[in-house]
């Protein structure tokens, strides 16, 4: 029980409503994080998050993995997967110009906290990365979002993925190999901050 | 080293998964190579970018509302559903059922207990002639066999293989078609 999540998973189990009102809680940033970068509008993360958690309640009694971030994230991913696979490919431009234009305005506005120019120039970076992830395959996305959102070990993104260390690690590489192409110019600002 | 194996390894580094040998080789060639330490500040620095650039919207606060109430429901209904809790619900379908048992064991018994008598009184199963038990409904079915036979040897123009009652039959025919003699 070295783990809050087993804890508290314990404390549910037992009877402590509550409990998993904290669980949830604990997953909330990097759970819906990992969602909301994975269906990039093509689904609602937030009706996605919901039905992880209804899986987690209705066969939580059955759950004996020793990791349940894992079990979580694999629920997340077989999810977004599945979801993906049912809808139709509709390509509407007009609208994902325009959701993007919202998201840097939402950024813009939430942005108020920004004070010097590095941490502004970070931001930026950090948008134009999530930009470029998104042009990434469906399985190089997931290992790099496991392991940006939420802090997987390649041990467990291999397991949830159903696959070797190795090719976790190299669809990790390819997906930062990528990313460097897609923002030449600004990783090279980067290294230039860096170094 | 390549580009390549030193990426791996930082990466493995981050998540704490370097075996010994592999932790030696990287923290000897950070500590050399100014190009080593350059390319690993690089993709920390691009992977913590991604990880505090905030999401385009948070999660609507209605969604952990509707969890803890599914997760609250779906307590209540394991409490319901204990062994302790099913025991009480089921008391008269148990005790029915304990009921039949007992009348089965009894009717088992009973017959056991006929079975003995017959044997101890020298009549067995082998001496007796076998007999169908003839039923009313196997007398019914074998008559309504019978008459349908008849019919079908009439519209097949067989007459010979009718029986005695041919011309109730044909009247029978008749009256099924609305006419009476």
């Amino acid at each position: 029980m070295e783990e809050p999540e087993r804890e508290l998973l314990a404390r549910y189990r037992a009877g402590d409503a509550g409990a998993l009102g904290e669980l949830v809680e604990l997953f909330r940033r990097p759970l819906f994080g990992f969602i909301s970068r994975m269906t990039d509008g093509r689904d609602d993360p937030d009706d996605i998050f919901q039905e992880v958690w209804l899986r987690v309640i209705k066969h939580q009694a059955r759950y004996t993995h020793k990791n349940f971030k894992s079990w979580l994230f694999r629920i997340a991913q077989n999810l977004v997967i599945d979801r993906a696979r049912k809808q139709k490919p509709i390509v509407d431009l007009q609208s994902s110009a325009m959701r993007e234009e919202e998201n840097v305005f939402e950024t813009r506005v939430e942005d108020k906290s920004l004070t010097t120019p590095a941490q502004i120039d970070a931001k930026t970076l950090g948008e134009q990365i999530v930009a470029a992830v998104r042009t990434l395959p469906d399985d190089q996305r997931a290992v790099f979002l496991m392991r940006t959102e939420a802090d997987l070990p390649f041990k467990e993104i291999a397991k949830i993925q159903g696959t070797s260390i190795n090719t976790a690690l190299a669809r990790m590489q390819y997906a930062l190999a990528k990313l460097r192409d897609a923002l030449k110019s600004e990783y090279h600002e980067l290294q230039g901050t860096t170094s | 080293m390549s580009e390549e194996k030193l990426e791996r390894l930082l990466l493995l580094a981050q998540t704490g998964e370097l075996s010994d040998v592999q932790r030696k080789e990287l923290d000897t060639l950070l500590a050399q190579t100014e190009s080593a330490r350059t390319y690993r500040n690089d993709m920390e620095a691009m992977l913590s970018a991604v990880r505090d650039t905030p999401l385009p919207r948070d999660l609507d606060p209605m969604v952990m509302r509707r969890i803890e109430i599914q997760g609250r429901r779906a307590m209540n209904t394991q409490e319901r559903r204990s062994p302790a809790s099913i025991l009480l619900t089921w008391r008269p379908a148990l005790a029915s059922g304990i009921a039949a048992i007992a009348l089965l064991f009894l009717g088992i018994r009973f017959a056991q207990q006929n079975e003995g008598n017959a044997e101890s009184a020298g009549v067995t199963g082998a001496d007796q002639p076998v007999e169908r038990m003839e039923f009313a409904w196997d007398i019914e079915f074998d008559d309504e066999v019978e008459d349908l036979n008849d019919l079908l040897a009439l519209a097949e123009g067989d007459l010979d293989a009718v029986g005695d009652s041919e011309d109730e039959l044909l009247q029978e025919l008749l009256k099924l078609e609305g006419i009476n003699i």
